[in-house]
């Protein structure tokens, strides 16, 4: 829980409970967040406050986990910032197909919220 | 009602025979009265006239109230009443020819229209036409104009005559039994939902094909039908089960996928098995293909509910989770509070591995399991099922051992699968261990080339009685510790289900005091791992 480094990370997470969970993990763990609904709210949003990171929700209605990766890797202004996909190990998600739509990693639900942002910390260090 | 107006018969009419109700049934049987001339039986009657020397002849059947002609020869009408009748007489006695020399001398006859009219007839010899079941229905009989007497000989052929007329009525019956018993053949066929065809032997030509063989070709025409393998790979003519089964092959339940002349695909079992004759020789071959779409979609179906089922169980268990592990760690939670968060916690640990148990299962038994294998060493699959499973052996306080002989192959394996059933072996092994025990995994050379992996617990083992039912689901051993030891009652089932899945076996052996072995035993696949080293040499 280094305070020096305060990562902001973005979350869109459809389930309310789920994104209080998170938010409290991730802030416990030092992160700065910012949390959204969906995925249409998190693209209004992440041009105001531009985050070091999102975590994306991949199974979400408005707009899923996986068109809202796309429309942020085809804008230059936000194509260059990481995306980590937040996904039930049920629907066969698999490494490869996130990295085709341009995430760097996933993490499966349910996660263990005492390491979240330990996993989030090492799927973005593991970046070159 | 005045009897004298009714003129009394000048002669005797005939006595109906004792078992005159069944002869008449096997009559109606024969299904011959009012049928065409026939040339066998004209034959007959042209025969019975020349040999006995007389102008003319009858095959005659008695019926309730008439007799009725098949076959005539110099008599003029078709038929007449039975009450006018001789032959009515010669039904009475099937053993015998009833031979009258001279009808006008015997007071029976003498007056009946056929003899004192035209064609006036003064001599009669009638043979009976006696059934298989010992009952005239008619005769055979020759008639003259003027008074005679058979030689033996013509007597003999007479009866002769009459034999081969009821032969050929018993022929026809038995043709007609063996034509419906072919159309009810026909019709349970077409009554089948499945498509049947059957082929002959040798050249495998469709012989018959039922009414669904016709909806699944789209036509009558059967060949017109492609078959497609389950990878999608066409079927060779010679390799069509019906084909095969004319090799003698009996083929069970194989999955194709039948593609018809219009595009339309359908996924099917197909059986084959040959068909014999009296002598054992292969006749043809029948095969049938049931219509298994509606299977697959409740397959399809299946699959989809309970991946929908464990997605939804599983975001309401991330938040609960989440929620007691935040509470759970978080400062100023007094000791009473923080066990029973505790509790919370491990039951919904251990729900999430029941919904990822449930899955694994159901994508076991759906067959939906794609197992992606690559060669690797065993030290390498127990280092890393060992990393998965030293937090637990630690928190138990049990050592972790590996033993690898020498001269063990490499397996050839889906690496995440096997290293569950490994994990799934050990995390047992380290709960039903002892504290300050070792839970040994041990890999060795099989005689057969095969490699074995053990896993050895020294706990209190597993009572014999309850070793045949380990690997049934929810079949549970009570390890006695807390909630954190329980499983999920699927774990040995899965990875039984996994082993076998590489083409392995599961074995366990246990002696109460002795602890429990596990162990698995995968074929070698050919490829030691000296000789994959051996570029390296």
């Amino acid at each position: 829980m280094c305070a020096a480094m305060s990562l902001h990370v973005m979350l869109a997470e459809d389930d309310p409970d789920i994104r209080l969970v998170s938010r409290l993990a991730l802030k416990r763990a030092g992160y700065r967040v910012t949390a959204t609904a969906n995925g249409r709210e998190l693209l209004e949003k992440v041009t105001q406050d531009r985050p070091d990171v999102i975590l994306l929700d991949y199974m979400m209605p408005e707009l899923d986990g996986a068109e809202t990766c796309a429309q942020l890797k085809a804008d230059p202004a936000t194509k260059d910032i990481p995306v980590v996909f937040l996904t039930a190990k049920s629907q066969g998600f698999q490494l490869e197909h996130g990295s085709r739509l341009g995430a760097v990693g996933y993490i499966t639900k349910p996660y263990d919220a005492l390491t979240l942002g330990a996993q989030l910390k090492e799927i973005l260090e593991r970046q070159p | 009602m005045s009897s004298s107006d009714r003129p009394m018969p000048r002669w005797v009419v005939a006595p109906l025979p004792p078992d005159e109700e069944q002869r008449l049934a096997v009559l109606r049987d024969y299904e011959i009265l009012d049928t065409p001339p026939e040339a066998v039986f004209d034959h007959l009657a042209w025969l019975a006239s020349y040999i006995c020397g007389t102008p003319m002849a009858l095959v005659n059947l008695v019926d309730e109230h008439r007799q009725w002609f098949k076959a005539r020869v110099g008599f003029p009408t078709a038929e007449s009443p039975r009450s006018e009748a001789i032959c009515a007489y010669a039904i009475l006695n099937p053993q015998q020819v009833l031979e009258i020399t001279d009808t006008s001398k015997d007071d029976r006859f003498a007056d009946m229209p056929a003899i004192a009219g035209h064609p006036f007839v003064r001599f009669y010899a009638g043979a009976p036409l006696v059934s298989a079941s010992g009952h005239a229905v008619g005769t055979l009989c020759v008639m003259d104009s003027v008074p005679k007497t058979l030689t033996d000989d013509q007597r003999q052929a007479l009866i002769i005559l009459a034999a081969q007329a009821v032969s050929q009525f018993e022929l026809r019956r038995r043709l007609r039994d063996i034509e419906d018993q072919r159309a009810q053949l026909i019709s349970t066929l077409n009554a089948v939902p499945i498509a049947i065809v059957i082929r002959g032997a040798p050249d495998g030509r469709v012989v018959v094909q039922n009414e669904a063989a016709d909806r699944f070709a789209g036509s009558t025409n059967w060949e017109t039908i492609r078959a497609l393998r389950k990878d999608g790979q066409p079927l060779s003519r010679t390799e069509w089960p019906g084909f095969r089964a004319l090799r003698g092959e009996t083929v069970r339940s194989e999955e194709l996928r039948l593609t018809m002349a219009d595009g339309r695909t359908v996924p099917v079992y197909a059986n084959a098995a040959p068909i014999t004759d009296s002598r054992g020789a292969i006749v043809g071959a029948v095969t049938g293909f049931q219509d298994i779409t509606s299977l697959a979609e409740v397959a399809r179906l299946k699959d989809e509910f309970v991946a929908t089922v464990s997605h939804e169980l599983r975001t309401p268990l991330t938040a609960i989770k989440g929620s007691l592990q935040l509470v759970h760690s978080a400062e100023g939670l007094d000791a009473e509070h923080k066990e029973l968060i505790g509790v919370a916690l491990g039951n919904a640990d251990r729900l999430v591995r029941m919904v990822n148990d449930i899955l694994d299962a159901a994508k076991i038994e759906a067959g939906a399991l794609k197992l992606q294998r690559r060669t690797l060493t065993v030290a390498v699959l127990a280092a890393t099922a060992f990393e998965n499973v030293r937090p637990i052996a630690a928190a138990a306080g049990v050592r972790l051992a590996i033993e690898i002989e020498s001269g063990v192959r490499a397996v050839h394996v889906d690496v995440d699968r096997m290293v569950q059933a490994l994990v799934n072996l050990l995390s047992n092994a380290i709960k039903f261990a002892p504290r300050a025990t070792t839970v040994t995994l041990a890999a060795r050379r099989m005689a057969d080339g095969g490699v074995s992996m053990a896993i050895h617990d020294d706990g209190s083992g597993i009572p014999p009685e309850r070793l045949h039912r380990l690997f049934e689901k929810f079949s549970q051993l009570q390890p006695g510790s807390s909630n954190q030891g329980k499983g999920t009652g699927l774990g040995l089932a899965i990875t039984k289900a996994l082993v076998e899945e590489h083409g392995g076996t599961i074995h366990v052996s246990s002696d109460p005091g002795m602890g429990t072995t596990f162990e698995i035993r995968l074929a070698g696949d050919g490829t030691s791992f000296a000789a994959a080293a051996a570029p390296l040499c």
